[in-house]
């Protein structure tokens, strides 16, 4: 499928309306900065990606008036940008002021995926510039792996989501603590030594009664004996009783651990962080700094180590990583223990019956103590506390702790011994509830397994057919390579996946015969966006589907030579592909406009952008030199300079295609001919070279195209200096020179077919013909 | 080239869902997940997962018939 014209209206750079009609062809869109370009672009995205541009949206979120229309736009006016498809299909795009965008005809797009279908020139080096991991992200959706990856992320949430709503930490957290309580009354015991201890209280506290046949009744039978024991206390007693539960919560204990815990986890993750950064500052540098000999000048102090020794850094980095893990689960425990303990104790010395004692005038030391300790909430406490809160609980709670061990001290032994026979019973009538949270922990574990395994399961098909993928691209990534970098001694190159990372990918190339994992390491800006320009087109090519390809901007960073072998690739590997490409290279536009066929190709050359109201403009005159004009009233001089800039690049293509001779220069300057001296050399063949038609139909020498060129040679000495060398030139004396220009341009073009004797492509070696044979030039001498 | 190279990538999104309806089904034979948690969460992969991160509120409804579904299983 294949553009036939986009049309922008208020959007962007746009004004009421800028169309890009392609007919069908594939586009090569020249405009200076700020010309347009990216407007168009950034339409064909937002199409695509649903109302979204990514170069923007972190500007703009959903202020679409802010960010996607023209900041002049008025307020009644149509705001829409439309794309039409060979098939006369249209998907466009609303944008009422302040709202949303509304989209029609959004089939006729389906399936084109924005990361497939539009490059710019960020997004190339971007790409190589990446981390492993942000690669992996960038390519699973252009190799179709993106909803599997979904899946995987999908199912990640949803066990920690299950994990939350079985409340697992707690589930656990209860268990553990009614273990302890179980191990504390029952000490080394088995279920028989626990069971002929629940019967020796039996007999103790029911003599004469018949013994149950099971354990479960005789705890039933024993606890209303116990309760009404326990109410049958003194006031003092009982209160006893409780100071006794609240004292055997060990608080003290758990909140030293959670202390030291806090301490050595805060110790870890601060020169962990400090670090971390340090590592990845150094590990930027270190593709700078390798030799050959396998040694890294150290970023930091400048000596040279191995690189083996770097590798045993990082193995320690991971080691450290893994050591602060475990320091914060052994944090998150001991926080734990003490919001089981803190509860506990709360519970205790909050009972109605305590009222009197936390009146008492002994208890005055602890009042604040215990105002902390009634404010405290286990299950905040339970995820952690910051620092200075957990400094005043500690505070508290050894207040406390040391206060009640000593009011135990004068705890009555009938009273201690009634508490520890209460604590048995209650440790024995908690495990029907260990054994059913044992139990329903099991089933939740099981089922978080499950879904780790299915998330497993799911990343090691997204590995596996990431790897086909792969392979099936490297042979056209190696071959466009090849085309880009023809004879150069890096070769090789490959994606692959990363066996140290769950989620990674990476390029990989041989670089002067030695294996390089990582293409940062040893290529060039200009290389390494070679490289990622092979991945998108590989990628292109494997997906199959006749999709446009939309590259903006995406040479920026080549040189001449490199510039050349991009169009190279064009024609070879996407003759039937239609690109629209957006260059603001104007050497490089020339240089295409007289490669790329006629009849596959289309182009158009945009204005410089003068304000709002104007908008997008293309550019009415040929040859360039519409931007001259778009100056002649603001910049008289820029509009002089300009041509002439027109003209630099113009003449060497003329001269070359005419087969000009001029004689060699020694060094760089043989390149780099003024157009003056190719136009003066141009008049002297005109008479023996050029030939036009009659009426009769006979080739006859004009020698109009000599004078024309005399012209611009005489203005260009005139004006054209005095522009360049810092004098001002009038409006008439800068369209003069303009006009001279084109002028001599159009002596070169059929006016019956349109075509210019220097862009036809095809001849008989002898001559250059226009389409319709009207004009010729004779090769040779 | 393996299987899934041939396999068209214009086709990904189904057959994510495919594939994933057929995973679960085998790790359900092999292991003792309750029949109901593993329908709520292969018509929630067929349904969404696929297609988008899901919200949390959505997860949410998906945790809790798994829940519902262990704690009732038999």
């Amino acid at each position: 499928m294949r553009i036939r014209e986009l049309t922008l209206s208020w959007f962007r750079g746009a004004a009421a309306e800028a169309t890009l009609p392609t007919s069908d062809k594939s586009m090569v869109v020249f405009g200076p900065n700020g010309a347009g370009k990216t407007s168009f672009v950034d339409g064909i995205e937002f199409l695509l990606n649903k109302g979204k541009i990514d170069h923007l949206s972190h500007e703009y979120a959903r202020r679409l008036d802010d960010a996607v229309v023209n900041t002049h736009a008025p307020a009644t006016a149509t705001r829409r940008v439309a794309l039409k498809t060979d098939d006369g299909s249209e998907v466009a795009a609303s944008i009422a002021p302040g709202g949303a965008p509304r989209f029609s005809g959004e089939e006729v797009v389906a399936g084109w995926s924005k990361r497939r279908v539009v490059l710019r020139q960020d997004e190339v080096s971007e790409f190589v510039h990446q981390s492993k991991g942000d690669k992996y992200s960038a390519l699973l959706p252009l190799i179709g792996l993106g909803p599997l990856e979904t899946v995987a992320a999908n199912v990640r949430a949803l066990a920690k989501r299950f994990k939350e709503e079985a409340k697992l930490d707690r589930l656990a957290a209860e268990l553990d603590r009614m273990k302890e309580d179980w191990g504390r009354a029952f000490p080394g015991m088995d279920r028989a030594a626990v069971g002929e201890a629940i019967k020796e209280l039996h007999l103790n506290y029911l003599p004469g009664e018949t013994m149950p046949g099971s354990i479960g009744s005789a705890l039933a039978a024993l606890r209303p004996v116990l309760e009404a024991r326990v109410a049958g206390l003194t006031k003092e007693h009982a209160q006893h009783l409780h100071i006794t539960t609240a004292h055997e919560a060990g608080l003290s204990e758990c909140v030293a651990e959670a202390v030291l815990a806090s301490e050595k986890a805060a110790a870890l993750a601060q020169p962990l962080l400090e670090e971390r950064l340090a590592v990845l500052k150094s590990a930027s540098a270190f593709g700078s700094k390798i030799q050959d000999d396998d040694t890294i000048a150290c970023p930091a102090c400048g000596s040279s180590v191995l690189a083996a020794d770097f590798n045993a850094h990082v193995a320690a980095e991971s080691a450290r990583l893994e050591s602060a893990t475990t320091a914060f689960e052994v944090r998150r425990a001991a926080f734990s223990r003490l919001a089981n303990a803190v509860a506990t104790a709360k519970s205790a010395l909050g009972r109605p019956d305590m009222d009197a004692w936390r009146s008492a005038p002994q208890q005055v030391p602890i009042a604040a103590a215990l105002a902390v300790l009634a404010a405290s909430d286990a299950d905040r406490l339970r995820e952690g506390m910051p620092p200075e809160d957990l400094a005043q609980l500690r505070d508290a709670v050894l207040a406390i702790s040391r206060h009640l061990a000593d009011c135990v001290r004068a705890v009555p032994p009938s009273v201690e011994a009634l508490v520890r026979d209460q604590k048995s019973i209650e440790a024995a009538s908690s495990h029907p509830t260990m054994r059913a949270h044992t139990e329903r922990i099991g089933k939740i574990r099981q089922m978080m397994e499950f879904l780790a395994d299915a998330e497993a399961q799911v990343r090691a098909e997204i590995k596996d057919r990431t790897e086909a993928v792969i392979a099936s691209i490297t042979t056209d990534m190696q071959r466009m390579w090849g085309i880009l970098h023809p004879a150069e001694p890096i070769d090789q190159v490959r994606l692959y996946q990363a066996e140290d990372a769950e989620k990674a990918i990476d390029i990989a190339l041989r670089f002067h015969g030695k294996e390089q994992l990582s293409p940062r390491l040893t290529l060039s800006e200009g290389h390494r966006n070679s490289l990622g320009l092979c991945v998108f087109f590989a990628l292109a090519k494997k997906d199959g589907r006749d999709l446009p390809l939309v590259l903006d901007d995406v040479v920026t960073s080549f040189d001449r030579e490199h510039r050349t072998f991009v169009a190279d690739l064009l024609l070879q590997e996407f003759a039937t592909t239609q690109v629209l490409l957006f260059t603001h290279d104007h050497d490089w536009y020339v240089e295409l406009r007289r490669r790329l066929p006629g009849k596959q190709w289309g182009f158009k050359v945009l204005l410089p952008w003068s304000d709002p109201a104007a908008g997008i403009r293309w550019d009415p005159a040929p040859y360039g030199l519409g931007a001259a004009r778009a100056l002649l009233d603001s910049n008289p001089t820029s509009a002089a300079n300009t041509a002439r800039s027109v003209m630099d690049v113009r003449m060497p293509v003329i001269a070359e295609q005419l087969e000009i001779p001029v004689p060699y220069i020694k060094g760089a300057r043989n390149d780099l001919r003024g157009a003056k001296e190719l136009l003066d050399r141009f008049q002297g063949r005109v008479g023996k070279h050029f030939r036009k038609k009659d009426a009769k139909g006979n080739h006859v020498p004009s020698d109009e195209p000599a004078v024309l060129a005399k012209a611009v040679t005489d203005w260009l000495a005139t004006y054209g200096n005095r522009g360049s060398h810092g004098a001002y030139l009038t409006r008439p004396e800068a369209e003069r020179l303009i006009v001279a220009c084109e002028q001599f341009l159009s002596a070169l073009e059929c006016p019956d077919c349109g075509s210019a004797l220097w862009q036809v492509t095809e001849g008989d070696g002898a001559c250059r013909r226009c389409d319709c044979g009207a004009l010729l030039w004779k090769l040779g001498h | 080239m393996t299987q899934a190279a041939e396999e068209p990538l214009a086709d990904a999104p189904a057959d994510a869902a495919d594939w994933v309806d057929n995973r679960i089904s085998v790790a359900m034979s092999e292991r003792a997940i309750p029949a109901d948690a593993v329908s709520a969460l292969k018509e929630a992969m067929r349904g969404q997962m696929a297609d988008r991160t899901m919200p949390a509120g959505e997860l949410q409804k998906i945790a809790r018939v798994l829940l519902f579904s262990i704690e009732n299983a038999k």
